[in-house]
């Protein structure tokens, strides 16, 4: 029962803001809502990754085959106790920036909707109920975009880009939503299910073409949700122009969403998978890590730059999953895990920056080392991170991912993913240099007060980046074990199938 | 009756992907709901319409009759709708004040900025 809890909360949060649209305090009880759901997260985490419970539900009381049912293990419960981290953190950071404006009950709607589909996405067991929750998390997301054409924080010459973006945002996510859903139709045709545990079960030589050919539909639309290399082309072209608070909140979690589907349904023993599709992957690891970070080497505008960061990180977390073995799986969640809050936390910083100068092309920017020097130490340490560099929770992630690619002997990934991060270093230091230390090119008035909440949410990242650092042990205990539990197939059939009796 | 249905199937995304391909807003709109229809279409496909039964359980049995149409696929078809048709309803909108605003019809215009 308490599988379904977060999403009915989340809902049930979604409603209530419209329901207080008219309260002073309603904003207040909103956020509150969003702390209590993330408490509700730390009791799910307690019981999947220190109790080793598994929770799951079928609805309706119908049987696995039949029914839709919800399955959280430690791996979905992490992706889960993170996003609600992020949800409450992001929407504290929210209440000071300029999507406040505008009817900020209904951005609170949109973000609750859009917490129900993540929670939904990381909690299903069935592929057509997956397809739902992607929509859900989709459709808010569109919605939440448009607030940046509202509230007058851009431009004019950037809202005819960031319309452009949006479109093309909407429309890439609408064909690759059709391609999942043909593959569905191919799945149920020649399986007649779509519940994940049912098709674990498929005998070997029961797996036919028309399989491998749903399987490729799927991944495909999971690669271009998760931004991968021949598809990632709508990620940089929406994400610098959309409203601060929601885009650093879409780079934190909407790709990762696509990772964790891949790595759920996608693992060597899954029938939607095979030898060619790992392979592949493998190749488009590399492209995506490569492209993604000569992309954020050439631009020159702080959202743009970090957005091709996305892709580059990404390329990471596939290179873990097409290796595919237990130490790379569990570097992969490691990576989800250190990469999300990094992520979130470089796109508040660069909100904040455009917050205090009207503007985020380097060109324009500087000496903000002497205006906010707190400010510049949360950026370098998130920075140093995002590269790669020891003392911060990157180094963790990264060395895990390339110790287990030099162990299944993945030599070109580890070569590539040094490089990697030595450019990734460069184009920071870019920012650096640029932003924070060069002296302004003219005398600009500017503000140089931050707002509360903005502090709040950048300390609380940053000290998730510096803890996670000095004792990554405290989650690479739950990693190993979330990578075990997810590879276990047994347990995993016995578990659902254990609903029937 | 399946290659028919298959063949419109194809037909119905060849020509969504042509309008695509066509860079005009109206038919980018035109194009994405007819590659929303092929893709139902296919699910309709999967459910293997042989005798068209309708998939009800009469008042005397207490199973479905073998030949009777598989009910999944129906309903898999009308969640798909209701969010496809969502999702292009929020395109429109989209397009709509895009040309209000900006006067541009091609996506080439939103490229320039200008017009």
């Amino acid at each position: 029962m308490i599988a379904t809890l977060p999403i009915f909360f989340a809902l049930f949060l979604a409603i209530l803001s419209f329901i207080l649209r008219s309260k002073k305090s309603g904003t207040k009880i909103i956020v509150l809502g969003s702390f209590f759901q993330f408490l509700l997260a730390n009791i799910i985490i307690y019981l999947v990754a220190y109790q080793k419970e598994v929770l799951h539900v079928s609805f309706g009381a119908w049987p696995p085959p039949f029914g839709i049912s919800f399955y959280i293990d430690t791996f979905s419960g992490l992706m889960i106790w993170i996003s609600s981290l992020l949800f409450l953190i992001v929407q504290i950071y929210s209440l000071a920036s300029p999507e406040s404006s505008n009817r900020f009950w209904a951005h609170n709607f949109c973000w609750n909707t859009l917490a129900a589909g993540v929670y939904g996405a990381f909690s299903t067991n069935d592929l057509f109920n997956l397809f739902v929750w992607f929509e859900v998390l989709l459709l808010s997301s569109y919605v939440l975009f448009t607030w940046s054409f509202t509230d007058g924080s851009l431009q004019e010459e950037n809202k005819i880009k960031g319309r452009k973006g949006l479109i093309s945002y909407l429309v890439l996510n609408i064909i690759g939503s059709s391609i999942f859903l043909f593959g569905l139709a191919l799945l149920y045709s020649s399986t007649g299910t779509l519940n994940f545990a049912d098709l674990q079960s498929l005998k070997a030589e029961d797996v036919s073409l028309v399989i491998h050919l749903a399987g490729f539909c799927l991944a495909f639309a999971f690669a271009m949700k998760a931004g991968f290399f021949p598809l990632f082309n709508w990620l940089p072209a929406s994400y610098p122009f959309g409203p601060i608070s929601s885009v650093a909140l879409f780079a934190g979690l909407l790709t990762k969403v696509g990772v964790y589907a891949l790595i759920r349904f996608f693992l060597p023993t899954s029938p939607l998978s095979s030898e060619w599709i790992l392979s592949v992957m493998l190749v488009i690891a590399n492209f995506t890590m490569l492209l993604g970070v000569y992309g954020a080497a050439t631009h020159q505008s702080l959202r743009r730059i970090l957005s091709f960061h996305i892709v580059s990180q990404v390329g990471y977390m596939a290179l873990g999953f097409a290796i595919g073995t237990t130490t790379a799986l569990s570097a992969s969640i490691f990576y989800l895990l250190h990469h999300m809050v990094v992520k979130t936390n470089l796109f508040l910083i660069a909100g904040t920056v455009s917050h205090l100068r009207d503007t985020d092309e380097l060109k324009h920017l500087g000496s903000i080392t002497k205006s906010n020097p707190w400010l510049a130490l949360a950026f370098v340490i998130s920075a140093l991170s995002l590269a790669g560099l020891p003392p911060f929770s990157g180094f963790w992630a990264k060395f895990f991912i390339l110790y287990s690619a030099a162990n299944a002997e993945v030599y070109w990934g580890l070569g590539i993913g040094i490089f990697v991060g030595l450019f990734t270093l460069f184009s920071m230091l870019k920012i650096w240099n640029e932003a924070f230390l060069k002296p302004p090119l003219q005398v600009l008035t500017y503000q140089v007060k931050i707002p509360r909440p903005y502090s709040f949410a950048i300390l609380v990242f940053t000290l998730w980046t510096i803890g996670l650092g000095i004792y990554p042990s405290m989650l690479t205990k739950i990693s190993d074990f979330a990578a075990i539990q997810v590879l276990d197939t047994q347990s995993y059939l016995q578990t659902l199938q254990g609903d029937i009796k | 009756m399946i290659s028919i249905l298959s063949l419109a199937c194809g037909v119905m995304a060849s020509g969504g992907t042509y309008l695509l391909l066509r860079r005009r807003l109206f038919e980018f709109l035109i194009g994405l709901t007819l590659i929303g229809h092929a893709v139902n279409l296919s699910l309709f496909v999967a459910s293997t319409p042989r005798s068209g039964l309708p998939s009800v359980i009469g008042m005397k049995q207490d199973a479905l009759m073998n030949s009777a149409l598989d009910p999944v696929p129906q309903a898999l078809i009308l969640t798909a709708i209701v969010i496809s048709f969502a999702a292009v309803t929020l395109l429109a909108v989209l397009f709509r004040t895009s040309l209000k605003d900006a006067e541009f019809h091609d996506i080439e215009d939103i490229q320039e900025g200008s017009k």
